[in-house]
């Protein structure tokens, strides 16, 4: 996707474009999903957050290079009973973060089951990232960094250790996203897939109106 | 006494009344320095102390929920005997309800599969507190879900699974009962009083906002604030009973949920349909943000969870007009931020000595209670006056043929008047006479129907 | 075991069987089950069924009984886990010398549980009354009255046996169980199915005494004779006074006084009184003793039939001290209308169902054998000669006040008709009249008329409000307070207290009473004119 800023290729809007994503992020109950958020959106993080009920809907805007981009946040419950509302968020995202706490093996194997999910029924194109979170208790981590990393290469993920307490690689998680998503074509560029379900959703791979 | 009837002749469904908070609001805190009440002490005492203390389990005898600190092990054992003590009356062909010792009331409630049971001092309406707790349950799993879990999952299953994260919320309903003067049973809403032309304003706005927006199955619109409403606004014939306007109010009320973003909740309505969900948009467009700090919560209601983004849209329509109206808006805001209640004193001459009430119509189920006056001013002081006023309710509930209650106390008087369309709970101070109290209540009934709109959701929109 | 002289034979079938109008309803009616648990019985493991020392309905399973008394002391011991710290302290300090025993109620959809445990909780008395039966027989179920009724059953049982734990104490041989049980037996068989209880429960709560009012040179005229009476036989520690069914003055401990009067006039008095009252005008004017001797004249030592019953009273006359049980036998004296009730302590060597304790000065839980409980009744302390003295005394003596009283109670117009009811009680003399309660045969007979007031009586309803209004807004402990209830069948209730003396007026719909100022007004003038005296003496 380096291709983005390729020369030659003519960018409709000229500089300064603002771009929107939908992002959604997931993954089990108390690993950190809503600390992550709250850091990037408002730079705060609370040590005692309370459980997500339904999904979190909010907005954060970065600029990349030329580009201004806005992200449209799902912060989703990670609880069992929401687990069947989960296609209503990824479908028709462009970006997803499977987030997991390293102090918790289990988290990890519910990370991969959620990846596995979006590998077969989220958009083809969607930029996934896995998010290894609470970087900052690594003297009770029970998920190595190799492993994670190894698994995130075999399925074309970005990787990063995170800590939504000390900021470490909040914002480079989101911004490693940004320059991923395809910032481009021109609108009505067919795309590859349309959800047929829901017609609301923004043309998959183009952001830019 | 011919009176007209203030409040409204149609059920809007509503909400529990007006909580402690919008009395922290409106009044000021005294401190009690010297002696006061004698009680009030005792009493104060007993508030700091958990009143109502609840268990949830299966009715195959495992914890679910408990709101008090005791270990893991009693907090097993005492759900294995409260199956026990259950399924025993059960084998008898009988139903438990409940059992009382010198001055404690334990309350059981058993409603498949689940079991309730609530311990408290206070003995008032326990039952109705735990349908109510039923109600919050399936509010999260709605009502066949959770009847079909055990059956697919068996005797063992672990509820709390399915129930994770929400604790604060079933907490959050109990706190409320205490902070409530007639419990949420009666079912009633509490209006933020409002400039009628305001009120107006804002339902019209929400009314046409979601109109214009044609999406098939968003059926309501309230905006809640300090758990009472402003407006409420519904889609042609439909409503919503106060019992799950109850439950809503207790979802947003919940000062942990994200004020900053929106949020997008899948709720069962379980007076409305116990079956299914709605999904609630629900967003505080002005709570701490830069220029303003609005507690006001903006709800809008839908059977379809794919209408995200419509609603977005209404909400962000509501917005702007509300917005735009300076006038509505300035007036809005100090309505929301500092409620104004009804003030004893707009009753006029002789009033000095009734020193608090709550009046509750049962036609539209909307209450009214004054704001804080002297002498019932400390926590304590509004606590006795909330507890003479859920007993005679209590007492009303009991015997549905009371009309007339005039308690004569060496602290205060109570004054009950009971109709087919209303109840009064008064408190007077304890020299009036009923001479007094009858003259005084009466000018109290003409100025609330006199400003009826200010003080209670008269009309609701439909769009 | 039955014998005349046991106190009992008198519980028997001589009872009204109250007409659906009345002001009563019989107990067993309403009662699912009674029940007497004593707990250590039935710890072993297989023999839970062993803490059932009494059960009714007698045909009940014994698998049934054993549940439900397992039930009982489960929900004592869960209650338990909620008591905080301060009500653990005051829930110790609970004793019988306090107004009521530590109790547990259960509600269920159908019945309604009281239990009340005694004796240091050793023991457990429990019964359920049918919500159901209850309704159909106009019953309004008030949950303290059925604690008061349930209590006063205990009281009742132990006033003639004496404490449960004078049966059973594991200091002793395990045979004094069958003994209580047939004790347990005999007692409740008998005042179970006769029990009535009142249509208006408070009545039953309050548990007050009936007397009668009389003019101050009366009165002094009747403390005169009994002061008179006790110098001149010293060993005569008690004595009650009454006037046909009503109380006039009395010498012995309050606590045992509800117990003793209800017994006197529903009881001894109506069985031993009919045939007088058939036959009115022989020998009325001769005094005689209702039990014991009818020959005076030897000196043969009383037994059998002849003897004595023996009641067991508290021996000190305030309630501050913790006293014990003592046995008293009991001469009951009538002439003219006029009860003279006396009681001598009996002494440990001769005993009459349960033993003295005092003499040997032991506590209450001392062991017994088993043999002097099971011994035919010997001769106490009261000889014949006693009775013989005691009779010349009182024959002229008690005829004179007797027939001053008897004038005066004609000249007065004791049953005015009101057009309302009321209930009256004073907690420290604990003297109650009401329009409500019932009237014991005696009364019936003489003045021909059951009831004092002209006015139906309250629909249940009505009743239950009343006890309601009572428990929920009179407080126990303030000694004033008002209140004024109206219901929608036009009914209103005034509950006044002033200087902690009760007064309840219930006021049938009526066009003078239809505002609370109405009311206000009524209620000042019936006080004046018919409880002026009452309240502000």
């Amino acid at each position: 996707m380096a291709a983005r800023n390729a020369g030659g290729a003519a960018r409709p809007g000229g500089p300064n474009r603002t771009c929107q994503f939908k992002l959604v992020l997931l993954g089990e109950s108390a690993v950190g999903k809503s600390s992550l958020v709250l850091r990037f959106v408002k730079g705060q993080f609370h040590e005692y957050q309370e459980s997500t009920i339904g999904a979190a809907f909010l907005t954060q805007t970065v600029c990349l290079d030329d580009a201004t981009i806005k992200f449209e946040i799902w912060d989703t419950a990670g609880q069992e009973r929401y687990h069947s509302l989960a296609p209503m968020y990824y479908r028709g995202a462009q970006a997803a973060i499977v987030v997991y706490d390293i102090t918790n093996q289990e988290s990890f194997q519910k990370a991969k089951n959620w990846v596995k999910e979006l590998q077969r029924q989220a958009s083809p194109n969607i930029v996934m990232a896995l998010a290894g979170n609470k970087a900052d208790v690594a003297n009770k981590r029970t998920v190595e960094y190799e492993e994670a990393n190894a698994y995130a290469e075999d399925n074309a993920l970005l990787f990063m250790e995170t800590s939504a307490k000390t900021s470490m690689n909040v914002n480079d998680i989101f911004m490693a996203i940004a320059k991923k998503l395809p910032i481009g074509p021109a609108q009505g560029e067919p795309t590859g897939t349309v959800d047929m379900n829901q017609p609301q959703q923004q043309q998959k791979g183009s952001c830019c109106k | 006494m011919e009176v007209e009837v203030p409040g409204g002749s149609e059920a809007v469904g509503g909400t529990d009344t007006g909580s402690e908070s919008s009395f922290k609001v409106s009044q000021v805190e005294i401190e009690d320095v010297e002696e006061n009440l004698k009680n009030a002490e005792a009493i104060f005492e007993h508030l700091e102390q958990l009143p109502f203390q609840v268990f949830i389990l299966s009715e195959f005898g495992k914890p679910i929920f408990v709101n008090n600190d005791r270990n893991e092990g009693e907090v097993v054992s005492l759900a294995a005997l409260i199956c026990a003590f259950v399924s025993r009356c059960q084998s008898w062909g009988d139903s438990l309800m409940t059992m009382t010792s010198q001055d404690n009331h334990i309350q059981f409630l058993h409603k498949s599969p689940l079991i309730f049971c609530v311990v408290s001092k206070y003995p008032e309406q326990l039952d109705q507190q735990l349908e109510v707790l039923f109600e919050q349950i399936c509010s999260i799993l709605s009502k066949s879900q959770l009847e079909n879990v055990y059956k697919k999952k068996g005797d063992n299953y672990d509820l709390r699974k399915l129930l994770r994260g929400t604790d604060r919320l079933i907490d959050s309903s109990i706190s409320s009962w205490r902070a409530s003067p007639i419990n949420l049973v009666d079912s009633s809403i509490s209006a933020i009083p409002m400039n009628p032309s305001d009120r107006e304003f804002l339902s019209t706005t929400m009314a046409s906002s979601l109109g214009a927006a044609k999406l098939d199955g968003a059926l309501f619109g309230i905006m809640i604030a300090r758990r009472q409403i402003a407006a409420i606004v519904r889609f042609k014939k439909y409503v919503i009973h106060p019992r799950d306007l109850n439950i809503l109010i207790n979802l947003v009320s919940d000062t942990t949920l994200q004020t900053d973003s929106q949020n997008w909740v899948p709720i069962c309505l379980p007076r409305f349909n116990d079956t299914g969900f709605f999904y609630a948009y629900i967003s505080y467009p002005w709570c701490k943000t830069d220029q303003e700090d609005i507690p006001a919560c903006l709800v809008l209601l839908s059977v379809k969870r794919d209408h995200f983004d419509g609603l977005k849209e209404v909400r962000q329509q509501i917005v702007t007009k509300l917005e735009g109206n300076a006038k509505f808006f300035t007036n809005f805001s100090q309505a929301v931020k500092t409620p104004n209640l009804y003030q004893i004193s707009q009753i006029g001459s002789n009033s000095e000595s009734l020193w608090s009430f709550l009046y509750l119509n049962h036609s539209s189920k909307q209450v009214c209670m004054s704001s804080s006056k002297i002498p019932l001013i400390t926590r304590a002081e509004r606590w006795i006056a909330r507890c003479e006023m859920r007993r005679s309710s209590s007492l009303s509930t009991r015997h549905p043929h009371l009309r007339t209650l005039f308690v004569r106390g060496t602290r205060h008087c109570l004054f009950v008047w009971v109709t087919d369309l209303f109840s009064l709970y008064c408190i007077f101070g304890p020299f009036v006479t009923a001479t007094i109290a009858f003259q005084v209540v009466e000018k109290l009934l003409k100025s609330l129907k006199s400003h009826e709109q200010r003080y209670f959701i008269i009309n609701t929109t439909s769009f | 075991m039955e014998s005349i002289a046991n106190p009992l034979y008198f519980f028997s079938n001589l009872s009204l069987n109250p007409p659906s109008c009345s002001n009563v309803v019989r107990f067993i009616d309403v009662l699912e089950f009674f029940f007497v648990a004593h707990p250590l019985s039935g710890r072993k493991e297989g023999e839970e069924h062993k803490r059932v020392m009494y059960f009714h309905p007698k045909g009940e399973q014994l698998e049934r009984q054993s549940e439900i008394t397992g039930f009982a002391e489960a929900v004592v011991n869960f209650t338990e886990n909620f008591l905080s710290t301060s009500h653990r302290d005051i829930s110790e300090k609970l004793t019988e010398s306090d107004d009521g025993f530590d109790f547990r109620t259960v509600t269920t959809q159908r019945t309604e549980h009281v239990y009340i445990r005694t004796e240091d909780d050793q023991f457990m008395l429990g019964v359920s009354i049918s919500k159901q039966l209850s309704h159909v027989s106009d019953y309004p179920l008030f949950q303290p009255a059925i604690r008061s009724i349930l209590s006063d059953a205990y009281k009742m049982f132990r006033m003639f046996f004496g404490t449960f734990s004078s049966f059973i104490n594991f200091r002793t041989v395990p045979d004094d169980i069958p003994k209580f049980k047939e004790r347990l037996d005999f007692f409740f068989s008998k005042y179970i199915p006769l029990l009535k209880v009142h249509k208006m429960p408070l009545l039953d709560h309050l548990g007050g005494v009936e007397f009668l009012r009389m003019s101050g040179p009366l009165y002094l005229n009747v403390v005169s004779l009994i002061t008179e009476l006790r110098e001149e036989f010293p060993i005569i520690e008690k004595v009650m006074f009454l006037y046909q069914d009503k109380l006039l003055y009395y010498q012995l401990s309050k606590r045992d006084l509800p117990s003793l009067f209800r017994y006197l006039t529903h009881n001894l008095l109506p069985t031993t009184l009919a045939p007088e009252l058939e036959h009115s005008g022989r020998n009325a004017s001769k005094g005689r003793y209702l039990r014991g001797p009818t020959d005076l004249t030897t000196d043969v030592p009383l037994l059998g039939d002849e003897s004595l019953s023996v009641v067991h009273l508290h021996s000190e006359q305030e309630a501050e001290f913790q006293d014990e049980l003592v046995g008293y036998q009991m001469m009951v004296y009538r002439c003219l209308n006029a009860t003279v009730c006396m009681f001598v302590r009996n002494s440990a060597s001769f005993t009459n169902g349960d033993s003295d304790r005092r003499n040997s000065g032991e506590s209450l839980n001392v062991s017994q054998s088993s043999s002097i409980r099971s011994s035919p009744p010997q001769n106490g302390v009261v000889s014949r000669r006693l009775l013989r003295n005691v009779d010349q005394f009182l024959e002229t003596e008690l005829a004179q006040v007797a027939s001053k009283i008897g004038d005066e109670v004609g000249d007065e117009k004791l049953t005015d008709a009101t057009d309302f009811h009321y209930i009256y009680f004073n907690p420290s003399s604990l003297s109650m009249t009401s329009s409500l309660s019932t009237s014991p045969s005696l009364s019936v007979a003489a003045s021909g008329s059951a009831s004092t007031s002209k006015v139906p009586l309250p629909p249940v309803d009505v009743n239950r409000l009343v006890c309601d209004t009572m428990s929920n807004f009179v407080s126990d402990t303030e000694e004033f307070g008002e209140c004024f209830v109206k219901s929608s069948s036009d009914w209103w209730i005034v509950i006044k207290k002033v200087n902690s003396r009760l007064l309840v007026l219930i006021l049938p719909p009526s066009s003078y009473t239809s505002s609370l100022a109405d009311v206000q007004s009524k209620t000042a003038t019936i006080v004046r004119s018919h409880f002026e005296a009452i309240f502000f003496s």
